[in-house]
């Protein structure tokens, strides 16, 4: 299965499958009357979740890798629904705790956290019909779990977050929630795939140095094009402030902690905060610029994704697709040479 | 946090790291030559209406409600 669209109604027929079994009690539980009126998750969380599967631009890593490894791309769906779901639990959880989304319940939404990470489960579950072998389903399951726990470690440093933390924080935090996660993307689906472990190694470390460009990328947006109240509340724990104050002489740093706390309700601090990353002068001579320290640290993580991608020693179509979807992410990054790096994908295929 | 995920933290001390930093700066030279507010249109696109260009999370916006 190669088709886009294809493939994500493959993936919203996988997670619709998986819902129903949460509205289907078991023998004892019906026994204890619990078929009458069955609970079920609220309708609103799978009506989100179906409608973000065809938003995600991202859904096809994990088909893309498994078909870069010489894996059926069918049997991608059900892990693409996985990574989805879980992606899912995590945005939710992500915006509760940030506060992003002011009239969603709490205790709702940790609820639904729980329940998309099971259902996650579920969907891995049902690589019984395409016949992937069960110690590789457990593999699959395994590297989930693995990954919901780095990111938890991940959520936890960034909930402890200080004031003014170092810039090593920072990336301690973007590797373990973005990072891990993009890593699992692409190592679930080449485990699908008929390379040797090395080979999956280098899907996961592509898909790692992908999350975190996403990372960078997103911070930046956050910064100069907040999408929302959340992208505002948590600017102080952004790549281009957490650089600038680390780097800042002490005036412009008490300027900047002064400024960032006041962002969420203030237009005029949120400018002002702006125009100060934006000097190329802020830092003073012997630091580099805001603007240059994270496009430098963006073009290393979009190097070394497209070094992993080289690394492997098959070359399938599939790789090209990766490529696209990475000079996707950054577009100024691949201007130089994005139809070489699709070219370079194949070369020898 | 597993070797991957824990190689990808890292900032680039090493020296393949530094040697890397410096081929990403003659890389990306011309972006150098542009104005704070060229270089920014070029990191974020030109279009921010444009979905295709915003990320991963647009049209992903959490529910208002969960009830």
């Amino acid at each position: 299965m190669t088709d886009q669209s294809l493939f994500v109604e493959g993936v919203r027929a996988t997670i619709q499958a998986v819902w129903r079994e949460q509205r289907r009690p078991s023998t004892p539980v019906r026994d204890l009357g619990g078929e009458a009126s069955p609970a079920t998750l609220p309708d609103s969380l799978r009506v989100w979740v179906l409608d973000a599967a065809g938003h995600s631009v991202y859904l096809s890593l994990p088909l893309l890798a498994c078909e870069a490894a010489g894996g059926d791309g069918g049997a991608a769906v059900p892990v693409a629904a996985a990574w989805h779901l879980f992606h899912a639990g995590a945005h939710l959880l992500d915006d509760v705790v940030d506060g992003a989304v002011p009239g969603l319940d709490r205790a709702q939404t940790l609820n639904a956290t729980v329940a998309l990470t099971f259902l996650a489960q579920l969907s891995l579950a049902t690589l019984r019909q395409s016949r992937v072998p069960a110690e590789r389903i457990l593999d699959l399951i395994t590297a989930f779990n693995a990954t919901a726990l780095a990111m938890s470690a991940g959520q936890a440093s960034d909930l402890a977050w200080e004031d003014g933390a170092a810039l090593d924080a920072y990336w301690s935090i973007a590797a373990a929630k973005s990072g891990a996660f993009f890593a699992l993307a692409c190592r679930a689906g080449a485990m699908l795939g008929v390379e040797p472990e090395a080979e999956t190694v280098c899907y996961e470390r592509f898909g790692a140095h992908f999350g975190m460009l996403l990372q960078v990328s997103d911070d930046l947006r956050a910064v100069w094009r907040p999408r929302g109240r959340g992208d505002l509340l948590t600017l102080g724990r952004t790549l281009p402030i957490v650089y600038a104050r680390a780097m800042a002489p002490p005036e412009t740093e008490a300027r900047l902690r002064d400024l960032v706390p006041r962002v969420p309700d203030d237009a005029v601090a949120l400018a002002e905060v702006q125009e100060l990353l934006k000097d190329p002068k802020l830092l003073g001579e012997h630091a580099l610029s805001v603007l240059h320290y994270v496009t430098v640290r963006a073009g290393i993580h979009y190097q070394k994704a497209r070094a992993a991608l080289r690394a492997t020693s098959r070359r399938d179509v599939a790789q090209i697709g990766l490529l696209l979807l990475l000079d996707r992410v950054m577009p100024a990054l691949a201007i130089h040479d994005g139809a070489g790096a699709a070219r370079e994908a194949t070369d020898g295929a | 946090m597993n070797e991957v995920v824990s190689d990808v933290s890292s900032q680039g001390r090493e020296p393949c790291d530094i040697e890397l930093e410096r081929e990403v700066e003659r890389r990306l030279q011309p972006l150098w030559t542009l104005s704070p507010n060229a270089l920014l249109e070029r990191l974020l696109g030109s279009d921010p209406e444009d979905p295709d260009e915003s990320g991963a999370w647009v049209g992903y916006a959490s529910p208002t409600k969960l009830t």
